[in-house]
């Protein structure tokens, strides 16, 4: 399916076991991409035509139809939208609170810091199973809704209680991220502007800060990816279905009564375009980012 | 919303202030401005905020409307959502001055339903009304008292004595009336495409146990080309209710409610008997039963590919949809072989949920679901029977006149188990999770534990 | 906490000589308003006057330390907070026996659902899956991403192309790669068995994800996919930083390439290897989301993991208290490999 991709310019002087090399990497390709393709292909299918025809075929003439991707976009514009709401400002307050915390926790050093680091780090590896039932006892306890006479709040305490709760949770890797950074940061640098009198937060404001653009690309990206696509808090924490999520809906869509595959894998590809933008658009970085992980 | 028990809220209220405060601390920014004004008076804070907030600005939440009625229910594909839209279609003539705010929330029967109403009723923030099962399927509710008594508001006499006694004991479970059943769907169906059996030589109607089903099976695998039986098995609940069907039809009622009862020990070679014969039904069920689901199935048997169908009658719907697919000429159903005095029966009901955001409207609408018109409206179009036996039949086609007449005339209704009406939510959990892997491995002895335990 | 406190505690650094020439006489002003922003801007003007009697290294490390609580101290709240307290929280509840829709009831604590854990059929079944899964996911996707880490490193064209390619799968959500892969492994048309079926092997395929033989096989082979990309990715950092001349030295000695990768190169990849692997089982811990996509709450037994039945237990049945009992397990497994994992950082100075 991809294995067209760049064979002629490839071939220029090349010896045999450079061609086997190549092939590898484009039958590689072919696995890494034959799901998405096979879905793409059958979301431009109608219901006879995904039957009829293998999967990963084109759409034959007479079979090919957009009205999935209508009806999977009309089916999950509201939960684009709750997501967009609860994405965006969890992903912002997590990458400030998480390079706040790395700065804290790098450049200015103290004794014991390590301690409260490793309390950082350990909680990037817990598994949100454990901090479930609490979590759902602590915000029916919280009840933002009922405790802030504002509409706003009141409207959507489930997208709130969820952005706040991804914050917390996300602090931790988005501090990791951070901290892999600011340990690069020298600190000569940050030694003569506190000789020169600035305070911790000038030097914050003046110079880390500055410095932390790449690194904040980088973490933005990774966190939104990572709330955007997260399932298990959402059927948790949201219980008002005008809070719903794309992911929630999503898999809705999926559980519906009739498996319509068309509407399914359209269903699938609006839900994932916002991450699949960011990535096409920011694909480096992200690698950044995973690799910076560790 | 001062009709809950006060108690259990005053308890709840407390530590809801306590773990907030904990909560204020870490939310920082947002703690910053609710500044605990309502510690002064526990008692009203969540209910009067919300109401504030609701008359403020005429937010559309329901929350303290008394004129608006948000209704949760799974009926959202094809011939269901219209039979449900015909009902708010009555509700709204009866009650123009109601604003209906239709909640549906798909994934099927009990999926995601129970988990989002459950998150809501915890949270003190139920809809107006939601559609449950009746029977067992309530008792995490009546437990906690969280649902209101409508003995008095909604079942008056005149509805008492329309509704069938058992029906109306399943409204009850745990003494208080607090559902309204709307509708009866019988489970006990053997479905079958007429050509189909034709022409392997099987007469449906003189199968007279399970054990003879099995033998038509076998007759319809050697004779023709077709599915004997269009099974699904990528859900549990299907192969869990063919089980309990195969057990009523092989031992009695009564055995069955002993089993309901919690006697599984008691009753091992029985229970281990319908196992068996389960696990020979599915040698001849679709290769992809375990990925496709029972309608799918079921296009299956209109096609002529399969024989027969075991299911609930809503699969009859899906015939009447098909072209050129006539009831008695191209398809018919005989009762569950061994089961023919029995309405095995599926109903759904609606509730009052207390803290309820609209106490006048939920009445209404409960009271108009428990008459004729509401069961006349909604039933012809669901492919089910109302559970009041004074509904004219005229609209209800051949078919359902013939199951309501089986029904009139059946010995026994007994609640069944995969949905939800005869055990409680956690045992009907359990035993889905057994016949996920019945239908994985047909271990009989794993799924008679499975089933042990799971009472 | 405040930020008088500790601006008072700056001036006394200030004040005493044998520090390392701090002089931050226009610290006040600065630290009060933007550390006070990034706190909850409470003042406590109750300050602390321990002077004369501290040594100079003391007060200058509490300094730091004061200096550095305004940033990391909120963030480390919540941590604590919604990370810590919650994790001790569920091991209360797990003490409760609570279940239903009521509240639990803190009064009386027993470890009955610990016991009960230890005789429960599908906690064994999905404990079983949970250990298969994770070293089988793990070991298959470093194997994977290794090999692709190598393919790439060969001075390649359209690097860049390639690696975002094999990266792409871990953009993607669960929900999104399950419905995805529901499709590829769907017996009749999907992708997986009609390719079979074109190269005549019909007798290998299979009805994926529905035979107990092969449902759990399936789910692995398709985690793999999506985080083979990673292990690349970490190995592929790994590789870059082996300094050149070792290849070289090894291939003067007459080395063959396979031999130059098993005895040199891998070994040096050791690191790679131990932070790949932890994340990628931290993942597979996380992998409820994909299961819970594809089977709802009841894959079968041969399928069935801790995450999915913690899920089940808690939110199908109401047993809130089994299911916290099965989230202090699992809890406890995600712990067992990052306790190890991480004092080996601290070790080496990694941290």
């Amino acid at each position: 399916m991809s294995a067209d991709a760049g064979d002629g310019s490839l071939l220029d002087g090349i010896d045999t076991s450079r061609i086997a090399l190549y092939a590898v990497l484009l039958a590689m390709v072919a696995f890494y991409l034959a799901p998405l393709e096979s879905g793409l292909t059958t979301a431009f299918k109608t219901p006879d035509g995904f039957r009829a025809t293998t999967p990963f075929a084109p759409p034959p003439v007479g079979e090919f139809t957009t009205s999935a991707w209508g009806t999977a976009f009309e089916r999950l514009s509201a939960g684009l939208l709750n997501s967009a709401l609860m994405a965006v400002p969890a992903t912002v307050l997590s990458a400030l609170f998480g390079s706040l915390a790395a700065y804290g926790l790098t450049n200015l050093r103290w004794r014991g810091q390590i301690a409260v680091l490793v309390l950082f780090v350990a909680g990037v590896f817990i598994p949100y199973q454990a901090v479930l039932v609490p979590l759902t006892q602590f915000w029916s306890f919280v009840d933002l809704g009922g405790r802030i006479p504002l509409a706003v709040v009141d409207d959507y305490q489930g997208l709130i209680n969820l952005s706040i709760t991804h914050v917390a949770y996300g602090i931790p890797i988005c501090t990791v991220l951070f901290r892999s950074y600011y340990a690069t940061i020298d600190d000569e640098m940050l030694e003569a502007a506190r000789l020169d009198g600035a305070s911790a937060a000038t030097i914050y404001r003046r110079i880390i800060l500055p410095l932390s653009v790449p690194i904040f690309a980088v973490t933005l990206i990774y966190q939104f990816t990572q709330i955007w696509n997260d399932l298990l808090f959402a059927i948790v924490l949201v219980s008002d279905p005008s809070n719903q999520v794309v992911t929630v809906a999503l898999n809705q869509l999926q559980g519906s009564f009739v498996q319509q595959f068309n509407l399914q894998m359209a269903g699938a590809f609006v839900a994932a375009l916002p991450t699949l933008v960011v990535y096409v658009l920011f694909g480096e970085q992200f690698a950044k980012g995973v690799a910076g992980e560790t | 919303m001062s009709q809950h028990d006060p108690s259990d809220d005053a308890e709840r209220l407390t530590r809801r202030h306590y773990v907030a405060g904990a909560g204020a601390i870490a939310t920082v920014t947002l703690a910053g401005c609710s500044d605990d004004g309502g510690s002064g008076d526990d008692g009203s804070s969540d209910d009067g905020s919300g109401d504030d907030g609701s008359m403020d600005d005429g937010s559309d939440d329901g929350s303290g409307d008394t004129s608006e009625l948000e209704i949760v229910h799974w009926w959202t594909a094809g011939g269901e959502q219209d039979a449900f839209n015909a009902l708010l279609d009555g509700f709204r003539e009866a009650n123009p001055d109601v604003e209906v705010v239709d909640n549906p929330a798909p994934g099927g029967a009990g999926s995601a339903i129970d988990a989002v109403i459950q998150n809501r009723v915890i949270d003190g923030n139920p809809p107006s009304t939601f559609q449950i099962w009746p029977g067992q399927a309530l008792t995490p509710y009546t437990n906690e008292d969280l649902l209101e008594d409508i003995g008095d508001s909604v079942w008056d006499d005149e509805m008492r004595d329309a509704y069938l006694d058992g029906v109306v004991e399943l409204s009850q479970p745990a003494g208080d009336l607090v559902a309204v059943p709307i509708n009866i769907h019988r489970l006990n169906n053997l479905f079958y495409n007429v050509s189909v059996v034709e022409d392997a030589g099987v007469d449906p109607s003189t199968i007279d146990s399970p054990q003879g089903l099995l033998d038509a099976l076998e007759t319809i695998d050697a004779e023709t080309d077709a599915t004997p039986l269009a099974h699904q098995t990528q859900s549990p609940w299907s192969s869990l209710q063919l089980w309990e069907n195969v057990f009523i039809g092989q031992q009695s009622v009564d055995d069955y409610q002993t089993l309901l009862d919690g006697d599984v020990e008691g009753l091992e070679d029985e229970v281990r008997s319908a196992l068996e014969l389960l696990a020979d039904y599915l040698e001849y069920i679709p290769e992809d039963a375990g990925s496709i689901t029972w309608d799918q199935g079921n296009d299956g048997l209109i096609a002529g590919d399969a024989a027969f169908l075991h299911q609930g009658d809503w699969a009859a719907g899906q015939y009447e949809g098909a072209s050129d697919f006539e009831f008695s000429d191209d398809w018919d159903m005989v009762p569950f072989p061994g089961t023919s005095g029995v309405y095995h029966s599926v109903i759904d009901s609606f509730v009052f949920p207390t803290n309820n955001p609209s106490p006048e409207a939920t009445e209404q609408f409960l009271n108009y679901a428990g008459t004729v018109d509401a069961q006349e409206r909604f039933n012809p179009i669901k492919g089910s029977i109302p559970p009041r036996t004074d509904v004219p039949m005229d609209e209800f086609g051949d078919f359902l006149t013939r199951q309501f007449e089986d029904f009139q005339n059946s010995d026994s209704q007994p609640p069944t188990i995969a949905h939800g009406t005869g055990v409680a939510p956690a045992i009907h959990s359990a035993l889905d999770e057994t016949f996920a892997n019945f239908n994985g491995n047909l271990d009989v002895d794993a799924a008679y534990e499975g089933i042990r335990d799971a009472f | 906490m405040s930020s008088r406190i500790f601006a008072a505690l700056l001036r006394d650094t200030d004040g005493s000589p044998a520090t390392e020439g701090e002089s931050t006489a226009s610290d006040d002003p600065e630290v009060r308003t933007d550390g006070g922003a990034v706190v909850d801007g409470a003042d406590d003007p109750s300050s602390s006057t321990d002077t004369a009697d501290a040594s100079v290294i003391t007060r200058l490390r509490r300094s730091r330390f004061l200096e550095s609580l305004p940033f990391w101290g909120p963030p480390g709240l919540l941590v604590f907070f919604f990370v810590y307290g919650a994790i001790s929280w569920n091991f209360l509840i797990s003490l409760t026996g609570w279940e239903g829709l009521g509240a639990p009831d803190y009064s009386s604590l027993s470890t009955a659902a610990y016991t009960e854990l230890l005789s429960d059929a599908s906690f064994i079944a999905a404990f079983r899956n949970t250990i298969a899964l994770l070293v089988v996911f793990t070991a298959l996707s470093l194997v994977v991403g290794l090999f692709l880490a190598i393919l790439v490193d060969q001075q390649i064209r359209f690097e860049n192309t390639f690696r975002t390619i094999y990266l792409l799968p871990m953009s993607l959500s669960f929900v999104v790669t399950a419905i995805f892969w529901s499709w590829m492994y769907n017996p009749r048309i999907g992708l997986i068995n009609v390719a079979l079926r074109g190269v005549g092997l019909d007798a290998l395929t299979q009805a994926w994800l529905s035979d107990p033989r092969f449902k759990l096989a399936a789910i692995i082979f398709a985690l793999m996919w999506q985080f083979s990309g990673y292990c690349m990715v970490v190995y592929l950092a790994g590789l870059r930083a082996i300094p050149h001349d070792q290849y070289e030295a090894a291939r003067i000695d007459g080395a063959s390439t396979v031999r130059l990768y098993r005895r040199v190169i891998i070994p040096q990849l050791r690191a790679s290897t131990m932070s790949a692997a932890v994340v990628l089982v931290v993942f597979a811990l996380k992998a409820f989301d994909f299961l819970f996509v594809l089977f709802g709450v009841n894959p079968g037994s041969s399928a069935d993991i801790l995450s999915v039945m913690m899920f089940r237990v808690a939110f199908d049945r109401l047993q809130w208290a089994y299911g916290s009992a099965v989230a202090m397990v699992l809890f406890l497994m995600a712990l067992s490999v990052i306790g190890p994992y991480l004092y080996l950082q601290y070790r080496r100075g990694e941290l």
